[in-house]
């Protein structure tokens, strides 16, 4: 801990936004929690002691870590558990930088097939099968857009047979500057070792651990219009987070369904 | 894109139809029914192992249960209760004297065999894919759905490392007769090839498009084969991870791959990829030639294990409801 036990210092420098902490031995745990909110734009972090001792000024470029251990050194953070203080710290730190819930995982099944051709047109002209446009973006937990990712996907026809011969609803998307991903379908079949229609997903970025998932739909005759209460028909799906809302547009003549489905990276 | 159709020439019903037609021929010349064990209502068996000596039958059951049968006596030696744990898969060792069950939430028990001793018992922490005894008894590698592979050391009762793909995680492990591979074949399709003692990688091969479902060595530990979704049989040096050649494409998608003791015929079950309830063979294949040699199939019968046995007999099983048939295929 000798490396955070800094000198104490002061800068108020009046171009600098000062966020102030105002904390005793007793309360800090529940007084600090309020630094939940992140990002704040902030170049030093005022702690002020209230049983009168001069305040502490946090100067950047700390990393979070940092200031929470330099706290936990000054008393001013109180960890009471079982576990380290650095530990908990690091806990602590980690939770409070994660916005997004991460994308569930799901099996990856039969039959990915590598090499997929980039193309966002798996439906081609005059294929049977309701159309379908599947949207979304990537993220990792803290929000950041990740427009160097990579978004695989693979499917049945609207019978439920996955191609093996050849790369039929089969796609890699790159995904463009804001991270956005979109392809044209149609509604996959129920493939008959199945019980629920599905797409497969392999998303994968650089500095993040690779996201291998599937898209469930909420219109899916499986679930009786209920997928809250019956999304468990189907024993490979564990959470109701995949099971997407669908948008029917267009007229009678043509109709379309879209889905939407962000995707959420864990980082290495 | 490609936009090939399935079936370029003939429809897939009649290409099924006529495979069940030649096999249906084939099945009452090359298959033998040697025993009928009933099965009580609860006793529903989901995978079988058989001994290498083909002494015991071991059934991973619907209710929770691995039940061990002395055969060809059929009789219930010893069931094993693992207190209603769905059960993935049960395996034996090289030599018969470990048996081995992996469950759908991750836990591993072993037994010594003949006795039905619990030797070891730990967590994978995922449902068990499948799993590979070394040769030696020494090392145990697992693979759970979607994870890594573990790499055990069962002297000392440790994880010594993990096998780590791209992503997801191993649908086939083999360790070569002689101890010096191991093998995994992976969901992101390539075959890697590790120190069999150590578990350190050594090659890949990433020439396979589609997953790999089964590997499995040769009785010189000097060849690789794998097979899956390709529905193609792969030869690989396991040295240089080289393809050294491939067996001739087959209608179905090859699910498992065994060898016989001698290693002149290679054995690999097949599903369709449209249904897993479909009918689909069993082929024996000869080696040497990389022909098929023998074609078993039986419309309704979807067998649940099998392997060859001391003397030579591949023994296949099904659970047809209400009991257990065990077959034999010289």
């Amino acid at each position: 801990m000798g490396s955070i036990l800094a000198p104490k210092s002061f800068n108020h420098d009046a171009a600098s936004h000062t966020s102030e902490v105002t904390s005793n031995h007793f309360h800090s745990v529940w007084l600090f929690s309020f630094l939940h909110v992140q990002p704040i734009p902030i170049s030093c972090i005022v702690v002020r002691n209230l049983q009168g001792e001069e305040p502490v000024v946090f100067h950047f470029p700390f990393t979070r870590r940092e200031v929470l251990e330099k706290c936990f050194a000054l008393g001013t953070l109180t960890v009471a558990s079982s576990f380290s203080s650095l530990a908990v710290l690091n806990a602590f730190a980690e939770q409070e930088t994660q916005h997004r819930k991460a994308t569930p995982p799901n099996e990856i099944g039969p039959f990915y097939k590598k090499k997929a051709p980039q193309s966002a047109t798996l439906r081609a002209p005059g294929d049977p099968g309701m159309p379908l446009t599947v949207s979304g973006a990537v993220f990792n937990r803290r929000g950041d857009s990740l427009s160097n990712a990579v978004v695989e996907v693979w499917q049945t026809d609207h019978l439920g047979h996955y191609d093996l011969e050849g790369y039929r609803y089969r796609a890699k998307l790159p995904v463009d500057s804001g991270a956005a991903y979109k392809f044209d379908s149609v509604m996959p079949g129920h493939y008959p070792d199945r019980v629920c229609q599905h797409i497969h997903y392999l998303v994968t970025a650089p500095g993040h651990k690779p996201l291998i998932t599937q898209l469930y739909f909420a219109t899916d005759p499986v679930f009786d219009g209920d997928p809250d209460h019956n999304f468990a028909r189907d024993p490979l799906i564990q959470t109701r987070e995949l099971v997407r809302p669908v948008m029917i547009t267009g007229d009678p003549k043509e109709v379309q369904a879209a889905v939407r489905f962000e995707l959420v990276l864990e980082m290495q | 894109m490609a936009n090939r159709p399935l079936c370029p020439s003939v429809p897939s019903v009649l290409r099924v139809l006529a495979v069940v037609f030649l096999a249906a021929s084939l099945f009452a010349q090359s298959l033998k029914l040697e025993k009928t064990i009933p099965l009580s209502d609860d006793a529903n068996v989901r995978f079988t192992a058989i001994s290498p000596k083909g002494d015991f039958i071991a059934g991973a059951c619907k209710d929770g249960r691995v039940r061990l049968w002395n055969f060809p006596a059929a009789e219930l030696k010893q069931t094993f209760d693992l207190k209603d744990q769905p059960i993935a898969g049960v395996w034996f060792s090289n030599d018969g004297s470990l048996l081995v069950a992996g469950g759908e939430r991750g836990f591993v028990r072993i037994w010594s065999m003949p006795s039905g001793k619990l030797k070891a018992e730990f967590s994978a922490g995922a449902r068990i894919s499948t799993l590979a005894i070394s040769p030696d008894n020494s090392f145990l590698v697992v693979a759970p759905a979607d994870q890594p592979a573990q790499f055990w050391d069962l002297k000392v009762g440790r994880m010594l490392i993990e096998l780590t793909p791209k992503f997801a995680g191993s649908l086939a492990v083999a360790f070569s007769p002689d101890g010096q591979w191991l093998a995994t074949a992976d969901a992101d399709t390539a075959i890697r090839i590790y120190d069999g003692h150590i578990g350190m990688p050594r090659t890949t091969n990433d020439d396979l498009l589609l997953e790999p479902f089964g590997a499995v060595f040769s009785a010189d530990s000097k060849t690789l084969y794998v097979g899956g979704a390709d529905k193609v049989i792969t030869a690989i040096d396991p040295a240089t991870a080289k393809v050294i050649r491939t067996f001739p494409k087959q209608t179905f998608v090859v699910g498992g791959l065994d060898r016989s003791r001698d290693g002149k015929t290679l054995v690999a079950a097949y599903f369709d990829e449209n249904s897993g309830k479909n009918p689909a063979p069993v082929l024996l294949w000869d080696v040497a030639t990389a022909s098929v040699r023998t074609t078993i199939l039986q419309p309704g019968v979807t067998p649940n294990g099998g392997g060859f046995v001391a003397d030579g007999r591949l023994l296949i099983t099904n659970n047809p409801g209400g009991k257990l048939q065990v077959w034999s295929a010289k």
